[in-house]
């Protein structure tokens, strides 16, 4: 028999059409405009869920998201809120943390064994009953029934959208106060944004009772959303604002789409929490708030129950009252604790024939799967039971403070110390409504109003006098909550936690709230303490004899509610850079490799295995000639009259004096004397140098540029060209043969081109600079040109080379070729400490110069003396049989003095080669060293003279 | 020695974009590659007299554009200028001034490198102002970011330039950033502006 | 996101702009007072002076942070009419 009220009720349904969708397997129709959760109440269909430590069959107690008794799975979709999720056609949806079917759980078990999990449970766990019970007894009971939705290792994909807007003014709910805050804020000529997570404007005026008549709400809230459709605001509807960050940076959630929102000036209108009253079995099927009832009544014409009892707690219990007598559910009495009435609603009660038993309370609720009846105590002892299968809790309200603490608010509790109350809020931010305390709807439209025009007034679009904040009289009711000896009255429903739990984790020693929650992990549930952290804070404040203001409450931090990671996630496509060369290494077959966000070629293998490719490629640098992509190298243009002195201040080596046409290592260190980065400078004129970098520090280096020119003054302009230039190093004893054939301005004879000297010119027809340098010892021409003319040039190099051996080598090669060299990579034959003294580079560091950047502490460092070296080694054996590689321990004594930074087999050579950090002392080449290999055994290895290949560096002045 | 013709220089994006004769006229929103485009660009001392000196309008501050006979003058410092070829106008004048600054003497500025080191995407159409907030953080509603204003901040996750450029009609804004990253950047607009049109134009 | 406010590009988001390090009192580094400035960073209970640079622009510039509150209080390019000393916080 449906629980569907008639027409006047549901606001948010379309009873004409109708819409089929399966809870556990079964059949239940709906009405466009359910939710899940009201559709199965309308079927009849209370329970949705089995609660999370004792499995104990839960129902609809918010209707609102603030609890977890409504999650459910839906298709690949875990942890859905039934009371929040629309209804769609054809929808599978099926009940969380259950063995078997939801009213026959076979969890349900575990209620009864509920005094052999106390508080503290977990933490127990790692203390027995065996030393590793936590590992091997414990933590897979836990692991197989902990979680709650279940996630898809293959979800359908979705697509996430990421935005950022600008407004004068966020208005965060879109309740009365926060149409009103709007409103006055959009005449006043701001431009305003106005967030509401529900479907629809109009927050409590859509579902609440203010007062016996009820024309006034409905007259409000159409006005209201008229003016808002007239005033121009922007509205999100559906959309959650998701948490607070510094200058008024807010997400809000919105489907798939995450908005980040940037305000000068934020209104928080977010309302207030009902909060539940506490008696034994309150979270029985059927128990539930006022607002939820109400919610069930006029957003989806549901009945709630035939026969309630209501508990008011609350006025707000009261008023709920004459709703459920509207709706035709026959109510067995009002449960008031207070034994006067104070609320001036008892008469109309009396009119309707609904009973009023003043002075009590509900010892506890009665039911197995369902509510069956209750039974009230009154101030002499004396029980009453009163049959019903609906009670409904008006436990007061907490204000909705996630958002303002989050900007830096505190909670602090009201005069009566009954709950609690934001005070603090900082600049820039506005609160009103029910989230400032009132609940009197006049006075909340005209917080709002106040809010809105404060948040005008911060922007100058209003005059900043002065506005008196509504103040309301009336007082509080102090909810009661005695523990019951049975227990099972719950504080927290998501974590279910008693009473005594609380009271328990307080006699255990934790007596501080922050210890309190991590004990029990009350409030570390879904719903985050919106409907636990008050009764937690008085419970606490009670038993340490506490005001509910020194006790508090733990610190409310982002998220405010649950959000799917792939809204934080960035789904846009991974950032890669490419050279200008990309397209002809993929045409090449090459095997490409992500360094950094740059894309590399490591090898061309051709039809060779990837090893013999490498040394082939080696070889026929050694042997003819061969052709490296240095795209990704920094590069920088020093231009200015002050181009030399700068050069000088940042780098060891001496610029200023150094001839146009020349290329000069440069080395820079930091102010600690370690190594920054390596390159060259090319002067091409007076005022104007070409300085190269390594590809991973040339960001770092160019900002430290940027920072000393502004301190020095310096006339000089540095930009960074990296991109801008494409880079090729042609390398081999045929090289000079390979650019001879090509036409060109640049005369590449060994007469009028040495090495380290520097040509601008013209090759096939494109502007270039070439430097006689390179890391491979052979003889070498780095050509740099305009990225656009970098793949033309390349293919004419290649062509032209073809039959003199000619072709592109990779990262791979290029390492051994260098390695065979001794040249240094920086960060990996360097770190953070690294001196030009331990690497031997000494001469690297200008001694005329009175001052660069690092000279005052690489001399301090010199006179302290090196803690370690770099060196060459060689491994004695042909094979590398223990295991050497980079990373390796260097060994003296058998404790660790380094290890190996660069590593590999040179075919040149025949050997396996490395360079590692070692003691001083051993250093020297005839000295031996010890090194552990990864696979166990230890290795001696001679130290070899730097470098290990054309030991006269002869061939690379060719 | 075998004698080469100058070989072409190659613009990003050539490889995946399909080349159009002309600016759309259909009034969708499109994503136009113009890296093609002649554009010049000017930095340090002497830019800003050089380029006054010579008669090329230039905005009062920067961060701003003026109109020139077939090109945008786009204002990026005291002495930092970039002049854009007009998409719509025909051969620019652009090639004389540049050759008339490489013969000019000092002090002139510096060449900046603008046709290398950046690429040049355009966004047009009636979707812009829905766009615009999916690619950066930066206040970009009309009445802070219209025609004619210049922005230097991070769009698509990378330091950009964006010029807001209304051409034919329509809303548009150029887009000037690494030209490295254009891969990436045509991946990430076909990602996020999926009703996007995308292709490009000849220089 | 805190705002941080360039003095050529205006407000912008944080995530656009890299810190370069407290302002030291002395330009160049020297053997008497290096091991002050190497290991001992300026951490006032108040305000502290530090360069910034605003990645897109390349602007470099100075910024008055109070360390308690991380209120920026003011920024401007050295060597600008606003680079005079303020009065000690």
């Amino acid at each position: 028999m449906s629980n569907r009220l008639g027409h006047g009720w549901g606001s948010r349904i379309d009873r004409n059409a109708a819409i089929g969708f399966t809870f556990e397997g079964r059949p239940v129709s709906a009405h466009p405009g359910d939710t899940i959760a009201s559709a199965l109440a309308a079927k009849g269909e209370w329970i949705l869920s089995r609660s999370f430590k004792y499995h104990r069959p839960r129902g609809i107690l918010t209707m609102a998201g603030q609890d977890a008794n409504t999650l459910v799975q839906i298709g690949d979709e875990a942890n859905v809120r039934a009371d929040l999720r629309q209804v769609a056609e054809g929808m599978a949806v099926t009940p969380l943390n259950v063995s078997g079917s939801l009213r026959r759980d076979r969890g349900r078990i575990i209620d009864h064994l509920g005094r052999f999990l106390p508080v503290g449970f977990y933490y127990r766990t790692f203390f027995g009953p065996r030393r590793n019970s936590w590992l091997k007894l414990w933590e897979p009971i836990i692991r197989a029934s902990a979680g709650l939705g279940t996630v898809s290792l293959d979800p359908a994909p979705r697509r996430y959208l990421k935005e950022t807007r600008h407004c004068d003014v966020l208005v965060v709910g879109a309740g009365p106060a926060g149409l009103a805050a709007a409103i006055a804020a959009a005449e006043a000529g701001a431009d305003v944004i106005l967030a509401e997570k529900e479907p629809e404007l109009g927050g409590a005026l859509t579902y609440a009772r203010f007062g016996v008549e009820t024309a006034d709400a409905a007259r409000h809230l159409d006005a209201l959303r008229r003016q808002a459709a007239a005033a121009g605001i922007a509205v999100l509807s559906g959309a959650t604002c998701n948490g607070h960050f510094a200058d008024n940076w807010l997400p809000v959630l919105q489907g798939d789409r995450l908005i980040r929102i940037r305000a000068a000036e934020l209104v928080l209108a977010t309302g207030a929490h009902e909060q539940p009253l506490i008696f034994r079995n309150n979270d029985l099927p059927g128990v539930m708030l006022s607002s939820a009832a109400q919610r069930l009544m006029r957003h989806y014409g549901v009945r709630p129950g035939r026969r309630a009892v209501v508990y008011a707690g609350d006025r707000d219990g009261y008023l709920a009252a004459l709703d459920l007598d509207d709706a035709g559910v026959r109510i067995a009495a009002v449960i008031d604790p207070e034994a006067e009435d104070r609320d001036g609603l008892a008469p109309e009660l009396a009119r309707r024939g609904v009973p009023v038993m003043r002075g009590c309370t509900i010892r506890q609720a009665r039911g197995g799967l369902h509510l069956k009846a209750v039974e009230v105590q009154d101030r002499q002892g004396g029980r009453t039971r009163l049959d019903c299968d609906l009670l409904v809790m008006a436990g007061g309200y907490t204000p909705g403070y996630q958002l303002a603490l989050h900007a830096g608010a505190r909670l602090s509790s009201d005069d009566g110390g009954t709950r609690f109350s934001i005070t603090g809020v900082p600049d820039h931010v506005h609160l009103a409504g029910a989230a400032a305390g009132l609940s009197d709807l006049a006075a909340v439209i005209e917080s709002g109003r106040i809010a809105g025009l404060r948040a005008a007034a911060g922007l100058g679009l209003a005059p900043a006098q002065e506005l008196p904040a509504p103040v309301q009289a009336g007082w509080r009711r102090a909810a009661p909550s005695p523990a019951h000896p049975k227990g099972r009255d719950f504080v927290d429903f998501d974590e279910d936690l008693q009473v005594k739990d609380i009271e328990n984790a307080i006699a255990d020693g934790y007596r501080e709230l922050e210890l309190v929650k991590r004990y029990s992990t009350v409030g570390m549930g879904p719903s985050q303490g919106r409907h636990s952290a008050l009764a937690t804070a008085r419970i606490v404040a009670r038993k340490t004899a506490r005001s509910l203001a020194e006790v508090g409450i733990t610190t409310a931090r982002p998220p405010f509610g649950p959000e799917r990671l792939g809204l934080l996630a960035d789904t846009t496509p991974e950032r890669h850079r490419r050279t200008p060369l990309h397209a002809a290494h993929l045409a090449a077959g090459a095997r490409m490799t992500p360094v950094g966000a740059w894309w590399r070629p490591l090898v061309y293998p051709g039809a060779d295995a990837p090893e013999d490719a490498i040394r082939r490629e080696i070889r026929m640098v050694r042997e003819a000639a061969g052709m490296l992509d240095v795209s990704t190298l920094g590069k920088l243009e020093i231009r200015g009259p002050d181009a030399g002195a700068f050069l000088d201040r940042i780098y060891t080596m001496a610029h200023a004096g150094q001839p146009v046409g020349r290329v000069r290592y440069c080395l820079a260190l930091n102010e600690m004397g370690s190594i920054l980065d390596d390159g060259v400078a090319f002067r091409l004129s007076d005022e104007h140098f070409y300085v190269t970098a390594t590809t991973g520090a040339v960001d770092r280096l160019f900002a430290e540029m940027m920072l000393q020119k502004t301190i020095m003054g310096a006339r000089v302009d540095i930009q960074n060209v990296t991109a801008a230039f494409g880079a090729m190093n042609l390398t081999g004893p045929r090289a000079r043969e390979v650019l001879e054939r090509l036409p060109g301005s640049i005369d590449f004879g060994r007469a009028g081109f040495a090495f380290l000297d520097g040509r601008e010119g013209e090759l096939a027809g494109c502007p270039v600079r070439v430097m006689r340098i390179g890391f491979t010892g052979e003889l070498s021409y780095e050509i740099h040109l305009p990225q656009s003319h970098a793949a033309g040039l390349w293919a004419a190099l290649l062509e032209a080379g073809a039959d003199l051996g000619l072709r592109p080598y990779g990262l791979e090669a290029s390492r051994i070729l260098r390695l065979e060299k001794g040249h240094i990579i920086i960060g990996q034959d360097t770190d953070a400490l690294s001196t030009p003294d331990e690497l031997g580079m000494g001469w690297a560091l200008s001694r005329k110069k009175p001052f660069y950047i690092g000279k005052p502490a690489v001399e301090r460092r010199r006179a302290l003396g090196d803690k370690r070296r770099l060196c060459g080694f060689a491994l004695p054996d042909e094979g590398n049989a223990a295991g050497v590689g980079e990373s390796a321990l260097v060994l003296q004594d058998g404790k660790p003095v380094g290890h190996v930074t660069s590593f590999g087999y040179s075919p040149t050579l025949g050997q396996w080669i490395g360079l590692a950090h070692v003691a001083p002392d051993q250093a020297e080449p005839g000295s031996r060293i010890t090194l552990r290999g990864f696979a166990g055994a230890e290795v001696e290895a001679p130290v070899v003279a730097l470098p290990f290949h054309d030991k006269d560096n002869a061939r690379q002045e060719m | 020695m075998t004698a080469l013709a100058a070989p072409a220089r190659i613009w990003p994006l050539a490889d995946r974009l399909p080349l159009l004769d002309a600016w759309p006229e259909d009034g969708r929103d499109w994503m136009l590659n113009l890296s093609a485009l002649p554009r010049f660009g000017l930095r340090g001392p002497g830019t800003a007299a050089w380029l006054s000196g010579r008669g090329c309008p230039l905005p009062d501050t920067i961060h701003r554009t003026a109109e020139a006979p077939g090109m945008t003058v786009v204002r990026l410092g005291g002495d930092e200028v970039i002049l854009l070829a007009d998409p719509l106008a025909g051969p620019t004048g652009l090639a004389a001034l540049r050759q008339d600054w490489q013969q000019a003497a000092g002090p002139k500025g510096f060449d900046a490198w603008r046709e290398e080191t950046w690429c040049w995407l355009a966004l047009t159409g009636p979707g812009l102002a829905d766009a615009l907030p999916l690619l950066t953080a930066v206040d970009t509603r009309p009445h802070v970011f219209g025609p004619g204003a210049v922005v230097q901040t991070r769009a698509l996750h990378m330091d950009a330039v964006l010029v807001r450029n209304d051409r034919n009609g329509q809303p548009g804004l150029d887009m000037l950033f690494d030209v490295a990253s254009s891969d990436y950047a045509a991946d990430f607009v076909a990602d996020v502006l999926a009703g996007f049109q995308m292709g490009r134009l000849a220089g | 996101m805190k705002i941080m406010t360039c003095p050529v590009n205006g407000p912008r988001n944080i995530s656009e702009f890299q810190w370069l390090g407290p302002v030291h009192a002395e330009d160049e580094a020297r053997d008497e007072t290096l091991v002050e400035r190497l290991f001992l960073a300026p951490n006032p209970m108040g305000v502290l002076r530090e360069w910034w640079r605003h990645t897109p622009s390349n602007t470099v510039f100075i910024a008055e942070r109070n360390l308690i509150s991380d209120e920026i209080l003011r920024t401007w390019l050295k060597g600008s009419d606003a680079d005079k000393p303020t009065s000690a916080a």
